[in-house]
């Protein structure tokens, strides 16, 4: 049993998936010995085959293009013959009993350990091309491999030591049961992936790519944290009955759905949903939340190999606005770098990607990108109602020149006559301390505020989310973050304008009964979280957590709020409950 | 017989894939063992993986070794290569 952060509900039991090595998307297999010769010939067919189309792309590029173009190939074709690359990786199959991809895997990982040590920038650079040869035998393998040698399941657990964006929005959803990976928090964007697709993860668990291989039997607690490996029947026979009971769980909450957000003093809180793909909708819906509080426009254009079109787009919005109508889609224009990037669009090596171009900035410095995404959500906004907004606004300034460009556009598209909403909202994200500080003259130019709580929070404590050694710093309860969302909806509702959190901190019953307190009107969270945020505003009062929030704002540390409202809201949760239970 | 020899890599782009193609394919015509060296780390001069983890950019020095019956023509050929910058065009 090995103990990680949970980080996305519910249960799952089924075969594990290893992917060993982020980049590559190789699992480790075992060969039994006596397949060793098999699995070799494998090995040099795949070479042989790679051999044969570098020979053939050689020959025509020397004679199409020049000699000096073909010579990368012939470099190509001396490194297969060289002993220290597929010699070695044959011997690797040989002694570690291990496929010829792992093989590969470790070959370059023996690389990497000599590369990693070069100083001289370009030729570092240039050792890829080593690594990409290996790509294409790995591509070759797979075309060529025999049925046996592959392991494939219908469903599985994947097992990663890390998933990038890229990885996870190539994964197909329907075979995938959860994940686990040995980095990253509740936060980490496996996580958040993991929530918008309702199937559970467990992040942060130590070496476990190297203590489960492929095919093992898996149990995934994505409530507590847990993974068990290779299982006792007594063990699953208890997953069973903590699965059941989560089924039972959420089939109580569905009482909720029918019934409104508001409190027992009937405050009406706003309930909506995050998403990321256009497939979530239905769970959207399904949940009655009302409306999409945060549409992340980013796995539009990284599921890609170019930039996506802005009729890509449009049809895109347009789908989601039309299915939720006359619900609002409030849609988030780009938001790239960090540690989120387009394998198409090369940026900038920056020393400190989340202080540099990213967000609005990135947007605006390209606007080839954003124009046609803004051109994009105008025209969707005569199918529905749509709300536009501005990821990690810094100044009231930045505000104006996006303003500026949508006043172009909007001017654009009268001219031609493309019907959109002449009134659509626009909005500013705030997730960055200046900006909370500035929030009273941003309002004036924005119809509503949104607070990304994430984004917010490792700003305002100057420490990385994802990084281990620091996220201790990393507290949503942290009183300086507190008041500055405090700030933040008190210069909204000065200016009249309406502010919502779309952060992960929505999320949770106890940050969100404090976010309430604090005044702000509108929660949105994953569409599995609807339904658990709307039984906890049923069961508070507006007062209580203005008071709670009051209390958390005197305090000088975290963990003293924590307590404190834990030990409220379990009070409250507590006695609530037989209300609830008369209501159902 | 084993000859030693120092050169400094002349090219813009140093002791890259395609360079090191050209001096591997060269150094495999002899029977001698050849062996380069960029510091303290060796690379068997037949082997194109090998030396490309060298990391020799422009201006570096690196020693190549021969030994065998044929250690000095191959030195005479591979220094010559390094500093005909391998026939690339800049």
């Amino acid at each position: 049993m090995y103990k990680g952060i949970a980080a996305s509900p519910g249960i799952v039991m089924g075969l594990a998936h290893v992917i060993s090595n982020k980049t590559f998307s190789i699992s480790k297999e075992t060969i039994p010995a006596e397949k060793v010769e098999e699995e070799i010939l494998r090995f040099k067919i795949a070479v042989d085959k790679t051999r044969t189309e570098m020979a053939t792309i050689k020959e025509k590029i020397e004679h199409e293009v020049g000699k000096a173009e073909a010579d990368i190939f012939s470099a190509y074709l001396l490194l297969l013959a060289d002993p220290m690359f597929s010699g070695k990786a044959e011997g690797f199959i040989r002694t570690q009993l291990i496929n010829s991809e792992y093989a590969l895997h470790m070959v370059l990982q023996n690389y990497a350990e000599f590369t990693n040590r070069i100083s001289d920038t370009y030729l570092k650079e240039r050792s890829r091309d080593i690594r990409s040869l290996a790509d294409k035998i790995i591509r070759n393998l797979e075309s060529s491999g025999t049925k046996e040698a592959k392991i494939s399941f219908e469903k599985y657990i994947i097992i990663a030591a890390d998933l990038s964006p890229a990885d996870t929005a190539d994964m197909d959803k329907n075979n995938v049961l959860g994940f686990v990976t040995e980095l990253g928090g509740a936060t980490s964007h496996t996580a958040i992936v993991a929530r918008s697709m309702e199937i559970p993860a467990v992040v942060g668990v130590r070496d476990i790519t190297t203590t489960a291989k492929t095919g093992d039997f898996v149990i995934i607690d994505g409530e507590q944290g847990i993974v068990v490996v290779k299982p006792t029947q007594k063990v699953i026979d208890f997953y069973k009955e903590e699965k059941r009971k989560f089924t039972a769980k959420l089939r109580l909450l569905n009482r909720f759905k029918k019934l409104e957000a508001i409190t027992t003093d009937k405050h009406k809180i706003g309930l909506t949903a995050n998403i990321e793909f256009p497939e979530e909708i239905s769970a959207v819906i399904e949940n009655n939340a009302e409306g999409v509080g945060l549409f992340r426009t980013e796995f539009i254009f990284i599921n890609k190999s170019n930039l996506p079109s802005e009729e890509e787009q449009f049809e895109a919005y347009k789908s989601i606005a039309q299915k939720m109508n006359p619900k609002p889609v409030t849609i988030r224009t780009l938001d790239i770098g960090g540690d989120k990037f387009l394998p198409y669009f090369k940026i900038v090596q920056e020393q400190n990607p989340y202080l540099g171009l990213r967000a609005i900035r990135l947007s605006m410095a390209n606007i080839n990108i954003f124009k046609p995404q803004i051109r994009a959500i105008l025209r969707a906004s005569a199918f529905g109602k749509v709300r536009m907004m501005f990821p990690m606004i810094t100044n009231p300034e930045e505000i104006d020149l996006a303003v500026k460009v949508v006043n172009e556009v909007k001017a654009e598209l009268k001219t031609k006559e493309v019907k959109f909403d002449e009134k659509i909202s626009l909005g500013a994200m705030i997730e960055v301390p200046a900006a909370a500080i500035m929030a009273d003259e941003i309002a004036k130019k924005v119809d509503f505020f949104s607070i990304g709580t994430n984004d917010l929070i490792q700003y305002t404590v100057a420490a990385d989310r994802g990084n281990e050694a620091v996220s201790y710093l990393y507290d949503p309860l942290n009183p300086a973050v507190l008041r500055l969302i405090k700030m933040i909806a008190d210069s909204a509702h000065k200016a009249g304008i309406k502010v919502s959190v779309c952060g992960e901190m929505a999320g949770a019953p106890h940050l969100a009964f404090i976010l309430i307190g604090l005044g702000i009107d509108e929660l949105s969270v994953g569409p599995s979280s609807i339904l658990s945020a709307k039984k906890l505003v049923r069961n508070i009062s507006f007062k209580e957590a203005i008071d709670e929030a009051e209390f958390a704002l005197k305090q000088e540390k975290a963990s003293r709020i924590s307590e404190h409202v834990m030990t409220t809201l379990d009070k409250k949760l507590a006695s609530g409950k037989k209300e609830t239970e008369n209501e159902g | 017989m084993i000859f030693s020899k120092k050169v400094k890599i002349v090219n813009n782009a140093g002791f890259h894939l395609r360079a090191v193609a050209v001096f591997v394919k060269e150094a495999s015509k002899f029977k001698s063992d050849i062996k380069v060296k960029n510091g303290n780390i060796e690379a068997d001069g037949k082997s194109i993986m090998g030396l490309t983890t060298l990391g020799a950019g422009k201006g570096v020095e690196i020693e190549i070794k021969a030994d065998g019956p044929d250690a000095k023509e191959a030195l005479a050929r591979l220094t010559k290569i390094i500093s005909e910058k391998f026939g690339e065009a800049e």
